[in-house]
């Protein structure tokens, strides 16, 4: 081969290495231009991953706005065991600050496991003192707190949150406008998982509504209070109070025993604990029940409340079935049948108003259906159908027996002869409001059907005072003030007798006050209560304990007391500059404003929102508030008449704006 | 003595050093520091590329003193220089490092040595000597006795340490020498048929790892997690890079550790990753220039030990080029085999620039 030949085969070969890098060429090409979308897609799916933003849950507030649950941000602590270095030395720097043994930080940061959660729920000062550190494998995420500041009150009501939203009370009825929407996010990650780059927001969490409930936390406080002394003096397995707004059927309070502590909710003895005993267990009402069946007869005419009734002497046997009084009553009236709380009366008038006009009126009344309330785990209650009554039925239901009912059922039973005769739904849930504060939904309180007519009302409302003044219910007066209302004692059926039993069952006390003009209506009761000390009527002094702090509260006057007039000192000042020297009035007799016995609707110009609803708050009146500052205008006019319930509308104007 | 080296240098062979191809060398080196810079490697973080850059000034004094001996000397050397290669090899049996598995590494201190990357310049010698020894003539059948054994024994020493790249690496360059020495391209063929037979055989050989990844290659979603995982990374590394490269923040498959082997085999996938289709451009025709400056130093080479030695060391070269990109971008197995002046290694440094020496000798000395 020549010299020449041998160059040409050199050409050859460089000829040959550059049709192979143009096969590099194409190659790169191939990926890098044809196939670079799929491919970098495939890029950006393996070093971000997406995470979830939680939502700020919302508040749930009394209805003067004091929180009663509550979201903080905090930190959850998370190890990554394969990337810490020296888990000794890791541990021993950490379990002090975390709050945990110093073994058990080890044992965390030695785990097999890739990701291993050391503490939940960190509070931000802590997650500071932990990111301070600078150690490899440590990472947080953010996780908000539910917080319970005032503990157990109303922990029944205001229930509690789990992991998975709200478990109990309002948490679990509003969980799906409490809880928001979380957000999303894209997260840059390493082959190792670590967050490399900061959070791309995809969408923003949006944080939950929060509700505003129409508990009153002061008398939530004191039913709280006096239930919880009660519940111990007497050792009684369980006890509770339930206040409602007669005229509005709002719920102010709400306390049950045994309790417990939200915030720690698993710690609790047991389940038992979180029942909201007011609407999930039923019970049989005894002598309260009385009541429904005098109301029944009253607005029937069957009787009239100075109707003379033979007594027996303290028994009737109905069906072989002797049934007695405690005492042996000769002849009494109606209203003394109730008033002594007569088995043997009641029977009578029962057999008088008959089967189906009886089931009518505890149908009306609400018994057997749920209230409405909202809250999960309502119970219905017991009313059997007449159709399936024995013979026996009648009279013992008229004794409040063969007939189960709720704490609560039987408390808007008796708001409704308060209300004068109309059965107002319980509400538990005012509004709503979004993240800004501003009103999301409304509940209006909703009147369910007039029961009894208003005469009917006010009849057995005199019985009833005179059933605490001089009856059974003596231990439940509130001095000053005129009460009605009426013990019950339940005996429960013993299960192995299958009769019943003569140890206390259930003590009750329901009633109202002020009896014309009330301003909340109660139920007591005490469940097997040991201390027999207390005898049969324990509950009626707690419902006075009770009442008498909420009136207080309320400023309402005593009924002995004569409205003064007190003339104020500097005066408010209008804004047209007028001083005027108004007379403040101690009582809610505000002056009438029209013939009907309405109230005028007071002159709120250039008062601050405070004083504005100090005067407000006697007129029973619905306020909606615009703005901030001082009182700029107001519907309805000043000296207008106005109804309960009526809408008020303030705008505010602050000074120096108007 | 150094006298007289002085003198050669200052008055001929100065004039006729090829610039262009230095300069395509340190652009690659220049772009590889420029890659090694901004990954960071274990604990050193930057410390890779300060590393790479004291590996190629010791490249560069070898360069110089390769390309200030006479090549015609160093191919008369070459049996000796064989020898002692083979013997580097065997003492990595002895006394070798095993890094991942396999023992390819001698300690010498606080540097690691790797024999199996010395031994190409070695092999390359030593296959120029044996085509132009008085038993390979005429060039023919006997040439390719003579030149056979020559490659089969270190493929043999290599192959178990384990290091399939390098050990394949050896009969492409043999070829190219055969066929630059004026080899038949008939017996060539028989030959390439007789080494295609001879591959079960081979196949025996090969570790389990090693056939996994020829097995992988044909397959890539045969182990997507396993011995595939270089290659998907490698792929997605490249695509994503698209036209102009994510720039040296943005190269998040390379810089987030989802690449294995990024700054040693893997370095054109980071360098794709980052610069993207126009940067692997000027990359490769940075090569393509280097590689023909190589066949022009070959072509225009007035006697046959210059040309062959410049034709080894320029395919040594292209091969290990070619094979790097192929198997970085999925048209090859994954083998073993780093790419010249570009990726982090000592040993693989001085051997490409002790082949850029040899070019260098041989076109100094082409009108000689």
């Amino acid at each position: 081969m020549t010299s020449s030949d041998l160059r040409t085969r050199v050409l050859i070969l460089a000829a040959l290495l550059a049709v192979a890098f143009g096969g590099l060429t194409g190659r790169l090409a191939w990926l890098q231009v044809v196939k670079r979308a799929e491919l970098a897609q495939l890029a950006e799916r393996q070093y971000s991953r997406t995470v979830v933003l939680h939502a700020q849950r919302g508040a749930i507030v009394d209805r003067h706005g004091t929180p009663l649950a509550t979201s903080t941000p905090t930190e959850s602590l998370f190890v990554q065991p394969r990337a810490v270095a020296d888990p000794a030395r890791l541990a021993a720097r950490l379990a002090p600050i975390i709050g945990v043994s110093p073994a058990e930080a080890h044992q965390a940061l030695t785990s097999a496991r890739p990701f291993v959660w050391l503490r939940r729920k960190l509070p931000p000062a802590v997650a500071a003192e932990v990111r301070a550190l600078r150690e490899p494998g440590l990472g947080f995420l953010p996780e908000p707190l539910r917080l319970y500041p005032n503990r157990e009150l109303a922990a029944h009501v205001v229930g509690f949150e789990g992991v998975e939203g709200g478990l109990e009370g309002v948490e679990r009825a509003f969980d799906a406008e409490l809880a928001g929407t979380p957000g999303k996010a894209v997260v840059g990650r390493d082959a190792l998982g670590r967050e490399v780059t900061s959070q791309r927001v995809l969408r923003a969490p949006k944080p939950g509504h929060g509700v505003v409930l129409t508990l009153d936390r002061t008398i939530q406080y004191v039913a709280e209070r006096e239930i919880d002394a009660a519940y111990r003096r007497t050792g009684a397995r369980a006890a509770m109070a339930v206040v409602l707004e007669p005229r509005t059927g709002d719920v102010l309070a709400l306390a049950i025993r045994p309790t417990f502590n939200p915030n720690t909710f698993l710690e609790a003895p047991t389940k038992d604990a979180w029942r909201n005993r007011a609407i999930t267990d039923p019970f049989e009402p005894g002598s309260t029940f009385k009541v429904i069946l005098a109301a029944a007869a009253l607005e029937e005419g069957v009787v009239r409340p100075d109707d003379q009734i033979y007594a027996e002497n303290g028994a009737i046997t109905l069906a072989k079935t002797t049934i007695r009084d405690w005492k042996k009553y000769g002849w009494l009236t109606f209203s003394e049948v109730l008033q002594y709380s007569s088995n043997v009366g009641s029977i009578k008038v029962g057999l008088q108003l008959g089967r189906e006009r009886y089931y009518r009126y505890m149908s009306a009344f609400g018994f057997g259906v749920s209230t409405g309330l909202g809250l999960p785990g309502e119970s219905r209650g017991q009313l059997r159908d007449p159709t399936r009554w024995s013979l026996l039925s009648l009279p013992t239901l008229s004794l409040g027996q063969e007939v189960s009912v709720t704490a609560l059922q039987m408390v808007a039973a008796f708001g409704a002869i308060a209300n004068g005769g109309t059965l107002m739904q319980p509400r538990l849930v005012r509004a709503t409001f979004d993240a800004d504060g501003r009103e999301a939904r409304r509940f209006q309180p909703r009147a369910v059907r007039q029961v009894v007519s208003p005469a009917t009302a006010r009849t057995l409302t005199r019985i009833l005072v005179k059933a605490v003044e001089a009856g059974t219910g003596h231990n439940a007066a509130i001095p000053g003030y005129e009460v009605a209302g009426k013990t019950g004692t339940a005996q429960k059926l013993d299960p192995t007798t299958g009769r019943y039993s003569r140890a206390p069952g259930v003590l009750s006390f329901v009633g109202w006050a002020p009896a014309d003009e009330p301003r909340f209506v109660m139920l007591v009761m005490l469940d097997e209560p040991k201390n027999e000390q207390w005898g049969s009527e324990a509950a009626a002094p707690v419902f006075g304990a009770i009442g008498r702090e909420i009136l207080r509260y309320f400023e309402v006057a005593p009924r002995d007391v004569q409205p003064v007039q007190i003339v104020t000192g500097p005066a408010d000042t209008r804004p047209d500059g007028a001083a005027v020297k108004a007379p403040v009035q101690l009582v809610s007799t505000v002056p009438s404003g029209d013939p009907n016995g309405r109230p005028a609707m007071p002159d709120l110009t250039g008062q601050t929102l405070r004083s504005a609803l100090a005067a407000l708050a006697p007129l029973q009146l619905e306020v909606e508030i615009h703005g901030q500052g001082r009182v700029a205008q107001q519907a309805p006019r000043a000296g207008q008449p106005v109804a309960p319930g009526t809408t008020v509308r303030l705008t505010l104007v602050r000074d120096g704006r108007r | 003595m150094t006298a007289k080296i002085m003198m050669r240098f200052d008055r001929r062979l100065l004039q006729n050093v090829d610039w262009a191809l230095l300069a395509a060398a340190v652009l690659v080196f220049a772009m590889s520091m420029l890659t090694l810079a901004n990954l960071h490697v274990g604990r050193a973080g930057g410390g890779v590329a300060w590393r790479q850059a004291a590996w190629f000034c010791v490249g560069l004094v070898a360069l110089v003193v390769v390309a200030s001996l006479d090549y015609r000397r160093l191919v008369r050397a070459a049996p000796g220089i064989y020898l002692l290669g083979l013997a580097a090899l065997a003492l990595v049996w002895a006394l070798g490092r095993s890094v991942s598995g396999a023992r390819r590494w001698i300690a010498l201190g606080p540097l690691t040595v790797q024999p199996s990357e010395i031994f190409k310049v070695c092999f390359v010698l030593m296959a120029v000597w044996a085509v132009t020894s008085r038993w390979a003539q005429p060039i023919g059948a006997s040439t390719l006795l003579v030149a056979l054994p020559i490659a089969a024994v270190p493929f043999v020493v290599i192959i178990k340490q384990p290091d399939l790249g390098t050990a394949l690496l050896l009969f492409p360059v043999l070829v190219v020498l055969l066929v630059g020495a004026g080899l038949r391209l008939r017996l060539l063929g028989a030959g390439a048929v007789a080494g295609l037979a001879a591959l079960p055989l081979a196949w025996l050989v090969l570790k389990d790892y090693q056939r996994e990844r020829i097995l992988v290659f044909l397959d890539p979603f045969r182990d997507p997690l396993g011995s595939a995982y270089n290659v998907i990374q490698a792929k997605i590394a490249i695509g994503s890079g698209q036209l102009l490269g994510k720039g040296v923040a943005g190269a998040t498959q390379s810089r987030l550790a989802f690449l294995p082997e990024r700054h040693t085999d893997f370095i054109f996938a980071v360098f794709a990753e980052t610069w993207g289709f126009v940067g692997c451009l000027v990359l490769l025709m940075c090569y393509v220039l280097l590689l023909l400056r190589g066949f022009d130093i070959a072509a225009s080479a007035r006697e046959p030990v210059g040309r062959l030695v410049a034709l080894g060391a320029t395919s040594l070269l292209a091969a290990q080029v070619l094979i790097n990109v192929g198997m970085v971008t999925g048209l090859l197995p994954v083998v073993g085999i780093p790419l010249p002046l570009m990726s982090y290694g000592g040993s693989s440094m001085v051997t490409s620039l002790i082949g850029l020496g040899l070019l260098l000798s041989v076109r100094m000395r082409q009108f000689q």
